[in-house]
Parts: structure tokens; sequence; C-alpha cells
């Protein structure tokens, strides 16, 4: 018998004989939500201040933009102010490319491209799907012209998101991506930048990710 | 790993008396119950969403084979694979193989319990692959040839200057940072594993839950070193245990919500993750293979019997974060891979209550386990289960079996009892005198090695009540 065949009929053997298959597949189907939280809820001036709050209070910094052609100015101001700064990793020193959201090409081709990150990339500029209030957490996810190695290879990582965009609890973010097609690749909830304690608890910024995780919101 | 928990004693009196674990020790008391009360406070609804999520693992455990069946067939509908695994051997196997057709020499890791469960980076090694941890702890232990010491915060027991030490011997001192500072040793860990990230043909990850609805794995970090481990190389391998899988992703998300805030008392980590199948053809980047490698090892034999509860367990780690035994010995001690209270109920499970029969021993039976796990298992109940198999096995210390039975004897025979006891009193209030206590008795050494014994009273209390007296 093969592995497989001998898990499932464990299982099969030690559960109670009946139809199961009607319980789970009504799960599935209906995919109810649990207890939703109250700070996942609220008018969408609310869930917009409480996104900022739980963001910041994760590490995470926000700029407010009037609209995409300001990012431009954005990004060139990021990039600047790193290469005067001692960066703590040295890996931005002589890092230069820059990825960006094909999304976002009519604004920052000039400053980059859309592609596959690497190591030597200074700054990556993605868009979210949309914004979680009740973490201050953004929500990527992979396809084409969003490259998923954006989110974790440069040291600074930005991220666009429309302030309208932005959900109350993570129930929400699933209706946002279920109604955007085939589950892709990838989504990834990110709520501030990459962190460790593993020294000594101690806790410390940039572990293997970016160092800092720049949000604008438009 | 080599199952060490018949030395259990040894090794828990070893860790008493080792300072720096101790120093180590008191700073996980004195950080995580804190941070996990502070989250919690900040989710009213905690409580309700640990009912709903504990239900539902409940739910999980009663429609497995259908759940898993489920997961099986939309991972394959997403374009990746699916290996059954039914113990350590099998899943390592498993492995190898998909590493030697991938041609692959080097492999990132991110963290994984189940990896270590069953042993796999010394069979990836024994098959001439080259292995690297990538999760910052886990990458210490890696280079000092240890093992992880806790679940969620693997390298706990070891201090700044172990790690500088470990870098120090492995690392070209060109990359080596110019302080012992954890920031310092952090970004020139960080240095060293962006070219360990680069040169990786394959990833292995874990998995912090499985998702049957869209056939999603999903793994929850800090670092971000578990998803470059798996969107630059080519192959991607998730391993994760068959107790992993939940019905939808509102099921997931209500089990984020417990989940960090459980574990490291954030609100939630900084990466959750799911990943669904390779990488779609017009994609930007991603793996193009997905192997998801589902491990039984034990697990199906605690379903429909007593310990099935434990089958909710997430992982989070809280109940060894505030067990005043693991806080005083650390999880070395435990002599395997799952520390604690959740550790000393899997143990026996998986290694065999044989080798393992002192770990349902080492608890207070304080209860405060139970009262901080987010799918509300009773660890104690649980211990107690092998504590009652381990004296049907005979498995408990000789010196316990004939201590046990030579009281059951006397206590079955209240007045002999009354008697010698009565004896037994006026003898060690002899030996006491007018001090009122003892420094020292016979057969009590254990309790008068640390403090002085008080000489019991004239009369005692069925005496007394005999006597009138009320």
């Amino acid at each position: 018998m093969s592995d497989r065949d001998a898990i499932l009929a464990r299982i099969r053997e030690r559960l109670p004989a009946g139809d199961r298959e009607e319980s789970a597949a009504a799960r599935l189907r209906e995919h109810p939500a649990g207890p939703l939280p109250e700070r996942a809820r609220g008018d969408d001036p609310t869930l917009q201040q409480r996104f900022r709050e739980q963001a910041q209070a994760a590490s995470a910094e926000i700029i407010d933009a009037d609209g995409p052609d300001e990012l431009p100015g954005i990004i060139t101001g990021l990039l600047d102010a790193e290469s005067t700064d001692q960066d703590p990793t040295a890996d931005a020193q002589a890092a230069a490319g820059v990825v960006v959201d094909e999304s976002l090409l009519a604004e920052l081709g000039a400053i980059g491209s859309c592609r596959r990150a690497e190591p030597s990339d200074a700054l990556a500029v993605s868009r979210a799907l949309c914004g979680i209030a009740e973490t201050g957490t953004l929500v990527l996810r992979s396809g084409p012209g969003r490259p998923t190695t954006a989110a974790f290879l440069p040291p600074i990582h930005v991220v666009v998101l429309d302030r309208t965009e932005i959900v109350g609890g993570y129930e929400d973010a699933w209706d946002r991506v279920r109604a955007a097609g085939d589950t892709p690749r990838t989504v990834n909830w990110i709520t501030g930048p990459s962190r460790s304690a593993d020294i000594e608890q101690t806790l410390n910024m940039g572990a293997h990710g970016p160092i800092r995780l720049v949000i604008v919101l438009v | 790993m080599e199952v060490t928990s018949q030395q259990f004693r040894a090794s828990a009196r070893r860790a008493l008396t080792d300072e720096r674990l101790q120093a180590a020790l008191k700073s996980i008391q004195k950080g995580f119950p804190g941070k996990r009360a502070r989250a919690i406070e900040g989710l009213p609804e905690f409580a309700a969403i640990s009912d709903h999520v504990t239900a539902m693992r409940d739910h999980v455990n009663a429609h497995l084979d259908v759940y898993l069946e489920r997961f099986e067939a939309q991972v394959q509908a997403a374009g990746g694979r699916v290996h059954w695994a039914g113990d350590a051997e099998a899943a390592c196997r498993t492995i190898v193989d998909i590493c030697r057709q991938a041609g692959a020499r080097n492999i990132g890791k991110g963290k994984s319990m189940a990896s270590e469960e069953v042993a796999l980076n010394d069979a990836l090694a024994a098959a001439g692959m080259r292995v690297t941890e990538t999760d910052l702890g886990e990458y210490i232990l890696q280079l000092r040839g240890d093992h992880p010491s806790h679940i969620i915060a693997p390298a706990i027991h070891l201090r700044r200057d172990d790690a500088d030490q470990a870098f120090a011997r492995h690392h070209p001192p060109e990359q080596r940072a110019t302080s012992d500072e954890p920031a310092a040793l952090q970004a020139e860990a960080r240095r060293v594993l962006r070219e360990r990230f680069a040169d990786a043909d394959v990833g292995i990850t874990g998995a912090n839950m499985l998702i049957a609805e869209t056939g999603s794995t999903c793994i929850v970090t800090n670092e971000g070193n578990g998803d470059l481990s798996q969107c630059l190389p080519r192959v991607h391998i998730v391993i994760a245990g068959i107790d992993k899988v939940v019905p939808t992703l509102e099921d997931a998300s209500a089990m984020a919500r417990v989940l960090a805030r459980s574990a490291t008392g954030q609100d939630i980590t900084v990466y959750t993750t799911f990943s669904t199948g390779p990488k779609r053809a017009a994609d930007v980047d991603g793996p193009e293979a997905y192997h998801v490698v589902l491990l039984d090892n034990g697990r199906t034999d605690l379903l429909g019997g007593p310990l099935e509860s434990m089958l909710r367990c997430i992982r989070c780690g809280a109940c060894m974060n505030h067990c005043p035994v693991y806080g005083a010995i650390g999880g070395h001690a435990y002599g395997w891979v799952y520390p604690g209270p959740m550790g000393a109920v899997l143990t026996p499970q998986m290694v065999g209550i044989e080798n393992s029969a002192d770990l349902p021993n080492a608890s207070t039976f304080c209860g405060r386990c139970a009262e901080v796990c987010p799918v509300q298992i009773p660890l104690p109940d649980l211990m107690r289960h092998w504590r009652e198999r381990a004296v049907e096995k005979g498995a408990e210390p000789t010196f316990m079996r004939w201590g046990l039975r030579a009281w059951a004897g006397f206590a079955a025979r209240p007045a002999r009892y009354r008697r010698v006891t009565r004896l037994a009193a006026g003898m060690l209030r002899l030996l006491a005198g007018r001090r009122g206590h003892l420094r020292r008795a016979p057969l009590a050494g254990g309790w008068t090695g640390t403090r002085d014994l008080p000489a019991p009273a004239a009369r005692g209390f069925i005496e007394r009540w005999r006597s009138g007296e009320r």
C-alpha cells in the first residue's frame, strides 16, 4: 500500500463511520468567517486611521501623496537619503537597481524597470492590492508585472497603496483576492519591515528582507 | 536527532547549574508572557476567537481525510505535487529524491520543526547536498552543530558571544562584523546568507497552515528568510505534518489572529505568506516546481484516542513560555525536538514512552500551559495519560515502582498506618528537640537539603477529632 493510502486508511479507521463529505464540503463552499474583531470594523476614515496607526506601530513608515505623479520625487528622495546614510547592512552601498511594479512604469519608468529583483538592487516599488486596517497589513500578490522578489531582496521596499483600498479585516482582503481571479502563486501579507530577535532576544530590523518599509498612500 | 529523553534527570540537573543557560531562561520568562498578555489585551475578542479556532481544529480532526484529499487535489490543480510520508524515513527519501531529480547541490531552508522531527538535514547531507538553514537562530545552531531548544525561538539558549564565535569560525574575515552587538552580527549573517539564497537550487520551508480550499501552504515569519527560500530557487518543497490543514482562508485568518499573539506577542508576524503551486506562465519570478510533503509520523495514531486534542496544536510555544519547568531547565533537557508541555505529550508518541518516561513527570501540574493554550489543549490531562501508560508499561524508575507499591500496601491498612505514623512522628519530634525543626531527617534528604523540616505536632488530626476537639 502506498503511504498515501495507508495514511488515509488509518484516518478512516479511527474516525467514526458516517458521511463526512457533506459537512466538509459545506464549510469549503460557504467559507464562514469566525468572530470579527471590533478593530476590523468601522467607516472608511476610521479604518484608514487605524491602518495608519497599526502600520506605524509595526515600524512601517507612511508618506502621504496626492497622486502617483509625486512618486518619482519620493523615490529619488529615498535613494538620495540612503546613499548619504551609513547603512548598517552595507549591501545598499554598492546597490543601484530599482525594481518597479509594472502598473507604475508610467511614473517610474525612468528610475527603474519591472523585473525579478537582484541582490544588488537598492529599492523596489510594489503596488498593494489592499491594506488591512486591523493590523496595518499590506496585501501583495504575485502575477504578471508584479515580482515577489521585490518585497524581500532590496533593503528598501516602497509599497503604493490606494487609500480607498483599505479594508477592515483579513476576511475582507480575501474577498478582494477572490474577486481579482484565480489564486495567485503567492499572496504576501506584510506588516512592517523584516526583523529578528534571535540573538539575545534583541529586536533588530532588516534580518533578511527590507530594513525599511515605506507605504505611500495615494 | 538522537533521542536523549532517557537522560532527562541528569540533563535537567546539569541545566539547573548552567549559569549561562539560566540567564537566557530568565529573559524568556521576562519577555514572552508579558508581550502575550499585552497583545491579548489589545484584542478583547481573543477568547471568542480561541473558542472558534478550537472548534475549527476539532472539526478538521473529525474530517481529516476529506480535507487532506481536497488539499491534495487543489495543489495538483495549481500545478504542484503532493507526496505522502508515513514516517521520517519516507519523508527524507522523498525530499532527497526530489532534490536529486532537480540536480540540486545547494539547498536553502526556512525554519521547520517537521524537518527537525525527521532529521532532514542529515539525510540531505548524506546525499551529498549542502543545506543552509536561513532563519538567523537556526543558522547559528547549524554552524555550532546544535539543535533548537525552543520551537519559535530556536537559539534562545545562546548568547551573543556564542554567535560571534560561530561566525568567526565559519565566515571569511572580510565579511566579519566589527562588533559583537546583536545588530552587527545580524547584519553579518545577512551578508553571508544573501549568497546562499542566490546559490540555492532548491528551497525547503515548513508550513504553519495548509489550506484545503485553495491548496495553499502558509508560513508566518519575521525575517523574510522563508520567503527568499521559496521565491529565488527553481524548486520549492514544503514539508508539513498532516495536522496543519485548515479548511478555508477564513479559517486561516482566524488562526492568524491567535497564532502570533500567543507566540511572540505580536498582533501578527511581519510576513504571512500563502503559496499556491509553482510560478504561473506570465509571472515575473517564483519557483518552477512546487512540492508538498505531508508527514504522518505517528499523528494518525492520536486520532480518535485520548490524545486527539493534541492534533489541534498550532505550535505557538505559549505552553513552554509559561511553564515553570521549561523556564528552569530549558528545551535541550527534554532530549528531543519538541520541548515543554507540548513536547512532553508529543515526544512519547513519536519516540515511545519507554524512551521518554520522565517527560510527562516534568510538570508541576500548575496548569498554566492549558490556560494559555490558544486551542485549549488540556496539556496536564494529556501528560497524566502518559504517566498512566508509563506505569502500565513499567517504564517508570524501579525505586518509584517499589516505593509506590509499598506505600499502597501500607495506606490500605488504616490502623497499622496510624500506629506507624504516630510512632514516626514521635521519633521526629524527639530528634527535633527544643528547636522544633530538623536540619536533617532520614530518607528525606531531598527535602532537608535546602530547608528545615518542622517537627510534627504532638497529636495528629484524627486523634484530636476523636477526642472531641472541633
